[in-house]
């Protein structure tokens, strides 16, 4: 179970990291 | 496209385009749209673009925009670029009235003062719409990511066409229609402070006074956090096991709360900065600082608050690493700080050269004034030993001037009435007085120090590179501490929650790009500031970079390779002296105004004779002029000519011969029919072009000559100055096709010209040298200007630029050498081999180290000393 949690919150933190720095929408003010 | 349109010649307004240099980025802006760039006509005084036939104006216009010079179609009704920049460029010409055939040119409109700023409420502050943009100068830029940060911000704001930011001395500039206050709060909003730069010279002593008092701050930070650091690793090793049991609890979670205080005092401002630019979905070199220091302290501090939850294995606590991993990057940054203040030195050294008052001459009264109440026109006196305050001509005395400061020329020049001078050179002896022509910031030094500070904040295209990767660095990094931390769960040997944590924490602290940032601007700025020590100023990075892959130099004759002016090179007396013939030649000459005449008068004067009695003086087209002497007729004029009047003058071939062999002319003196002897003039070829010369084939780059001489003159030239090839009888306009050639050939072309005449070559070229003699040269004109008129410019310019990319080299290579070893390390990948993790306090000390190298290697360059310089050194040795 452990190992499971582990490794889930890893990936998810990596996705999490991908997405807010590559994927997301920026603030809208400062959008070209 | 339709036919018609294919046959029009359309023309399109700009603004911000300042010289030959932007005319050139035009040009290569407009590339892929025309088969051959030299017919694209840029007139940079009515800010003006010709485009030949078949050229779609409207991609044209958004081609030159994007190339930071706003564009908008004149010949077409005024049609307006459809790209998002150019309509900012109507924008700003509506301002004008925009209507294109009354002011058909937008005019470059400089950031207005701050008085029209604040009159103008829609404008909110300061607008602007010329070529340097508004400067700003920036707070909490750390990073090759930040530079990516702030330049973003920057972008994203309405109106920016061009942005650019400036580690290495912390400006960041943009171009476009935009209210400076916009800027700001863009870069606030990014996380970093800023403010707008209105006087860059108080700007540059302001930031010295903040960058010392930072560096102390520093210094005091890293004080505090080592010692914790230290006496935590000290107790904790000597005292303690560092792992928590129920003895030593209580004390480590003070202890970790103590660190905690630390951390906040001492490193709070990475904490801040990581967080500003997190919530902006960026990440910069404070983000690898907060997360890898965070991340042992709230480990560390779990462990000591519930050591329970954890195997006993991975009961250690890292507090230590938090303190010293902080102490750390700050001495670091501190000691980067201090390297940066060194670079910049080549400017201080002019900004020093500006004198702080005048002896001015005001209604017969001689008072001191301050400098900037000098007025054009006012009269200056000057005594020995002083420095020039401006900018202006010699009316009364005269001296010699040292103008090294300016030009690198170390010869005192002589100066009289008539001469011009500049403000910065140093009297010599003699006293003067001089009439300012050229005041405050218009002053040839003021240029020069706006030019090398532009030039040093330049970026060339291999900076761009760095920026690119460093954009996507930081969360690469923190990808790659993801997947460590599991793949040493996963794999690794207990305790593995230990381990996951040293592991993630080490690959965030030693990933650090600081050192790709300053790896660039670094370098540029010392290597711009070396050539300009050398006389030779860098208007554009790029140029830096390009000069250094030179391997043909086009040159041109008159003025270049040659003095400029016609000069008596040898002088052959059949009967009596050779003075006596200069003083017959003169008596008849001081009638002429042609410049062959100017030589030999030149000549007479300079050995102080008496030019003999001419009555009944005659000019004679196409041959020569005579007159009448003690009863003969004195004759001086071409061989033919005297031959025609029945004189021999075969005693003289020899001579003669030997004139033309030098590029000269011939002129032979005949008295009645008596041939006297015979003078040679000829432009003669500057002292040292054939030193220069002989470096350039050493540093192995191919030395071309393009003249309007006939094909002997130049082939003489070129066999005594020791050029490869040359072109003829090319015209002026003709110059540019030259180069074209060449560059089609497969060279990379430097044009070496007077800047004035040879504009258009200038331009064609990779890269365009401007020579001048003194502070005359017209510094606008090219790429690189050269502000003595020796070619040892050319020489010194290609072997620093070399010397500068080099440097840029090392440095990139450093910084993905450390990063590209450094992380692999510190994820682990050496302990399946030979069991070896790495500290993250290693780690620190690591990514501190890194960036010092970089900046170490780069204040390296300010020792470059040139091969000539070199050489002049040990001959001077020699001869002692």
């Amino acid at each position: 179970m452990t190992f499971f949690l582990v490794n889930l919150t890893g990936l998810a933190l990596m996705a999490a990291v991908v997405w807010w720095f590559w994927l997301a929408p920026t603030d809208p003010k400062t959008q070209r | 496209m339709d036919s018609t349109a294919a046959n029009i010649k359309n023309r399109l307004g700009i603004a911000g385009a300042t010289c030959q240099g932007c005319a050139h980025k035009i040009r290569v802006a407009l590339e892929p749209l025309v088969t051959d760039s030299a017919m694209v006509e840029v007139n940079i005084e009515q800010q003006t673009v010709t485009l030949p036939p078949g050229i779609d104006p409207t991609d044209a216009a958004r081609r030159i925009t994007e190339a930071g010079f706003p564009a908008q179609i004149l010949d077409a009704g005024s049609t307006v670029a459809k790209s998002g920049c150019a309509s900012k460029a109507t924008s700003f010409c509506s301002g004008e009235k925009g209507d294109a055939d009354e002011a058909p040119v937008p005019k470059p409109a400089s950031a207005p003062s701050d008085s029209n700023a604040n009159n103008d409420s829609n404008a909110n502050n300061t607008s602007n719409a010329n070529n340097d943009g508004i400067q700003l100068a920036v707070t909490g830029a750390t990073c090759a990511s930040c530079v990516s940060s702030i330049e973003k911000a920057l972008k994203s704001v309405s109106g920016v066409t061009h942005a650019h930011m400036n580690l290495a001395d912390n400006t960041a500039s943009a171009s476009g229609q935009v209210a400076s206050q916009a800027l700001i709060n863009a870069l606030e909003s990014a996380g970093y402070g800023a403010s707008v730069i209105e006087d860059p010279d108080s700007a540059d002593e302001r930031r010295q006074q903040q960058d010392r008092k930072r560096h102390r701050t520093l210094l005091v930070k890293m004080a505090i956090s080592l010692s914790l650091g230290v006496g935590l690793m000290i107790w904790g090793m000597g005292f303690d096991s560092m792992t928590i049991d129920a003895g030593n609890q209580t004390i480590w979670i003070n202890l970790g709360l103590l660190t905690l205080g630390v951390m906040i005092t001492t490193g709070g401002h990475f904490f801040t900065s990581a967080w500003k630019a997190f919530a902006h979905h960026n990440a910069n070199m404070d983000t690898l600082v907060a997360l890898g220091t965070g991340t042992a302290w709230v480990y560390s501090m779990v462990v000591a608050v519930f050591p329970e939850a954890l195997p006993e294995m991975a009961r250690h606590v890292y507090f230590e690493a938090s303190a010293m991993i902080i102490g750390l990057i700050n001495l670091g940054q501190a000691l980067e700080l201090r390297a940066k203040g060194k670079t910049s030195e080549a400017v201080r050294r002019l900004l020093d050269l500006r004198a702080r008052t005048a002896r001015v001459i005001r209604d017969g009264q001689e008072q001191d004034l301050l400098i900037e109440q000098v007025r054009k026109g006012d009269q200056i006196r000057v005594r020995p030993g002083e420095q020039l305050p401006v900018d202006g001509i010699v009316r009364e005395g005269n001296t010699r001037i040292d103008e090294s400061m300016l030009t690198g020329e170390p010869m005192p020049v002589s100066k009289a009435e008539g001469d011009n001078v500049s403000a910065g050179t140093l009297n010599n002896r003699g006293s003067i007085v001089y009439e300012a022509t050229r005041v405050g910031s218009d002053t040839a030094l003021a240029q020069i120090i706006r030019l090398v500070k532009k030039a040093q904040g330049a970026k060339p295209s291999i900076g761009r590179l760095a920026d690119k990767i460093s954009s996507v660095f930081v969360p690469s990094v923190m990808l790659i501490a993801i997947a460590a931390a599991l793949a040493w769960y996963n794999l690794g040997p207990d305790p593995v929650v230990a381990h996951m944590m040293v592991a993630a924490t080490t690959v965030l602290i030693i990933a650090c790009p600081c050192a790709l940032g300053l790896a660039t601007p670094m370098s540029v700025m010392v290597g711009v500031g070396k050539a300009a020590e050398y006389g030779a100023l860098i208007r554009q990075g790029e140029a830096l970079q390009t000069a250094g892959k030179i391997n043909l130099v086009i040159l041109d004759k008159t003025g270049t390779v040659t003095v400029g002016k016609p000069a008596v090179t040898q002088v052959h007396a059949v009967e009596g002296d050779e003075l006596h013939l200069l003083a017959l030649a003169a008596g008849l000459e001081q009638h002429s105004e042609h410049p062959l005449a100017h030589a030999i008068m030149e000549k007479v004067w300079q050995n102080k004779l008496q030019p003999a009695d001419i009555t009944g003086f005659d000019s004679l087209s196409g041959k020569g002029v005579a007159g009448q002497h003690n009863g003969d007729t004195l004759r001086l004029g071409n061989r033919r000519w005297l031959a025609d009047e029945g004189l021999d003058v075969t005693p003289l071939d020899q001579a003669a011969q030997s004139i033309t062999d030098n590029a000269g002319t011939p002129l032979f003196v005949a008295l009645g029919t008596r041939v006297l002897g015979v003078i040679g003039v000829a432009d003669a070829i500057k002292p040292d072009s054939r030193a220069a010369i002989e470096r350039l084939h050493q540093a192995g780059i191919k030395v071309m000559m393009v003249t309007g001489d006939v094909d002997a003159a130049a082939k003489a030239i070129c066999a005594s100055a020791g050029i490869d090839d040359y072109r003829a009888e090319v015209l002026p306009e003709d110059k540019s096709e030259v180069v074209n050639d060449m560059r089609k050939k497969g060279y990379t072309v430097a044009m070496v010209g007077d800047g004035i005449n040879d504009a258009p070559a200038l331009a064609t070229a990779d890269v365009g040298f401007a020579i001048g003699t003194g502070t005359d040269v017209a510094i606008e004109s090219a790429a690189i200007t050269l502000m003595r008129g020796s070619l040892h410019g050319v020489p010194d310019a290609i072997e620093i630029s070399r010397a500068t990319v080099k440097n840029i080299h090392q440095n990139l290579f450093g910084a993905f050498v450390y990063n590209s070893l450094g992380i692999p390390i510190a994820a682990g990948l050496l302990y399946p081999l030979w069991g070896i993790v790495l500290s993250p306090i290693i780690a620190g000390a690591a990514m501190s180290m890194s960036s010092v190298t970089v900046v170490t290697n780069a204040n390296r360059l300010r020792l470059f000393k040139t091969s000539h310089t070199i050489n002049n050194r040990s001959r001077q040795e020699l001869n002692q």
